[in-house]
């Protein structure tokens, strides 16, 4: 069994290591979804990566800025985490739609074959109803809070707390659409999510 | 209802929306709803408190090191890092075992998630550790739990959360889990070193100093990054969120300009991993800290002291400590994400009792892992055993000699918090 570290055969299994977790990192999730389910998936993950390199590129840059020009920028903290609602929001979004939001599915598989449809339909519609009370009181949130002005980079509070908004209600009308097609073909999979 | 009771069905009501497989996030943002609702709060604390906790500068860096390890997970250091591990220790007793869980140690230092090391790497190992000879279910168990070392070592998504939930520097929680993380890793290689004696595994290649050098020169890069993020720390160059982005940086040239193995689409496509990967980690702790202040106002912290108060009967801390790091475990045996959902609850009962911080941050961490590998979800033996394709009472069984070894490596650490400490007095100092 033993052999030259430099065997055709162990070399492989490294390149084949290698090959599998490039795979899992670059494969297309939305892979076999049908086109206005891909437009808007590709609509959230474009503003979750709008925001996710905008917080790269200034924190790099003001740290790379006081080091090499004795100079930082004050709205950078700022920006960053006025910024980062709209990646949570996004990911949120793309986690519900592409079925790895984080849940226990242990208890839900001992359940008996009969009730599982129910119990995900019911769990569909009270999710829903779970956001739409988040966007519900995030737009009173946004309506009394948001025209404040912030310190050093002077936008309205609401460009970052509107994300809180526009997140819940997406979510909540995704759950909707989840809900409405698990009764005309059955649940996608059992919590409604896309894949 | 009393605010206690209260509290109390908010509890049962989060536990039975869970059991029920709503997402955590949906059973988080219920409850506390129900308990804003029924204790008379303002409804607009909610958006408020999860806008100041999403807003912590420290969770700035979770994306960015989950972006980083996705960058070096596409850029192909995977492949680079096993041949390393094989070149340094494949010529053990039991050399394959050994070459797993230093790939996961190595993996810990760049990628900071079990799940990626155990997915990625794992599908390949397990079926290569089949091929030459050991069984199944030790082949899926040893990758389960190796694949634990990950979030010891820096940069560790648990070690953020916690973190952001305690205020405790991430720098010194960094260094604090280096030295745990390697010990950890060690204490397995033993295992692996006493199983393969009685069970006769052969080693998995020759040692030659020339293999070592070249396997070595290959991977080389991949260790700049735990050498930026552990250097910058300790240097007090960078914040860990500014460690981040140059974690994210370095990467990038190495996938993009030196191994020019990611193009712009793929670059694309990690980002989004990322969003993904993070977004939802950064609600929860938006949402925990909503939960927290809703079960304080309920005084549940107070009740949890005198809980532990009773159920510890000699007036001692390690003993204290084993009771809070039970109830870790058993939430971490239900649920991965445990520590932004726990630590609102266990933070007043810490500082009440003045524990270390540090120390505990990396027991929390270290219960984790132990929630990972410990039924009933145990969701790395379940996912390894799906790789193995052996049945999990069998992967559970075959990693009794592992899940032993890290809870006795945990009370060592309970024991000497030197362990977790000492690295980053040293250092700090």
């Amino acid at each position: 069994m033993t052999r030259d570290s430099s065997d055709r055969d162990t070399i492989d299994v490294a390149e084949e290591i290698d090959r599998t977790a490039r795979q899992m990192e670059l494969a297309d999730p939305d892979d076999g979804l049908g086109r206005l389910d891909k437009i808007i998936n590709r609509s959230v993950e474009a503003i979750g990566v709008l925001a996710l390199t905008t917080i790269v590129a200034v924190v790099f840059a003001n740290a790379a800025s006081r080091y090499l020009l004795n100079h930082s920028f004050s709205w950078a903290e700022e920006l960053v985490q006025m910024t980062i609602p709209w990646l949570a929001m996004s990911g949120v979004f793309l986690s519900m739609r592409r079925g790895t939001m984080i849940r226990i599915d242990y208890f839900f598989e001992k359940l008996p074959a009969a009730a599982q449809p129910v119990i995900a339909k019911a769990g569909l519609a009270f999710n829903c109803l779970v956001l739409a009370t988040l966007a519900y009181i995030s737009y009173d949130f946004v309506r009394l809070f948001g025209g404040d002005m912030t310190l050093y980079t002077g936008l309205p509070v609401g460009f970052s707390t509107s994300a809180l908004l526009f997140g819940a209600a997406g979510v909540a009308m995704a759950y909707a659409a989840a809900f409405v097609g698990a009764f005309r073909s059955g649940p996608r999979n059992r919590n409604g999510d896309m894949t | 209802m009393t605010p206690l009771i209260g509290a109390g069905l908010a509890i049962v009501l989060l536990c039975l929306l869970l059991v029920l497989s709503i997402p955590m996030v949906v059973a988080i943002m219920a409850v506390v709803l129900f308990s804003n609702y029924f204790s008379g709060a303002w409804m607009l604390t909610l958006p408020q408190t999860m806008m100041s906790g999403i807003g912590r500068f420290v969770l700035i860096a979770l994306p960015l090191f989950v972006l980083a390890g996705g960058l070096m997970n596409a850029g192909g250091i995977s492949g680079r890092l096993f041949e390393f591990a094989r070149a340094l220790v494949g010529s053990l007793r039991g050399g394959l075992a050994h070459v797993n869980v230093v790939t996961s140690m190595f993996f810990g230092g760049m990628i900071g998630s079990s799940t990626a090391d155990l997915a990625g790497t794992g599908s390949i190992v397990i079926p290569e550790m089949r091929k030459n000879g050991y069984p199944a279910d030790f082949s899926a168990a040893l990758t389960a739990s190796s694949a634990g070392i990950g979030p010891m070592i820096p940069p560790s998504s648990p070690m953020i959360l916690y973190s952001a939930m305690t205020g405790v520097s991430l720098g010194s929680l960094f260094l604090a889990g280096l030295i745990p993380g390697l010990l950890l890793g060690l204490t397995m290689m033993m295992i692996i070193a006493w199983l393969a004696r009685r069970r006769g595994w052969e080693p998995y290649a020759i040692f030659s100093l020339h293999e070592v050098a070249r396997a070595g020169k290959r991977s080389i890069l991949s260790f700049g990054m735990p050498l930026i993020i552990v250097g910058g720390l300790v240097v007090g160059v960078f914040t860990p969120s500014e460690a981040g982005a140059f974690a994210v940086v370095y990467s990038l040239v190495l996938a993009m300009v030196v191994y020019r193995v990611l193009s712009l689409k793929g670059l694309y496509r990690v980002l989004s991993n990322a969003v993904q990967l993070s977004g939802e980690l950064l609600i929860i702790v938006g949402l925990s800290f909503a939960l927290g202040s809703a079960l304080t106002n309920a005084r549940v912290p107070e009740f949890l002291i005198e809980f532990i108060d009773l159920a510890t009967v000699v007036d001692s801390m390690y003993l204290r400590l084993v009771v809070l790091l039970i109830l870790a475990i058993l939430a971490g045996m239900i649920l991965d994400p445990l520590i932004p959902v726990l630590m609102p609850i266990i933070l007043p009962t810490l500082i009440f009792y003045e524990v270390d911080l540090v120390h505990f941050g990396v027991l929390m961490v270290l219960a984790v892992v132990i929630g990972q590998v410990t039924p009933p979800m145990a969701i790395a033996l379940i996912i390894a055993g799906k790789i193995a394709n052996v049945d999990q009472i069998r992967v559970m069984q075959a990693n009794m000699p592992f899940f032993l070894g890290i809870i006795v490596f945990l009370l060592v650490a309970i024991a000497v918090p030197g362990l977790a400490t000492w690295l980053p007095d040293m250092l700090r100092n």
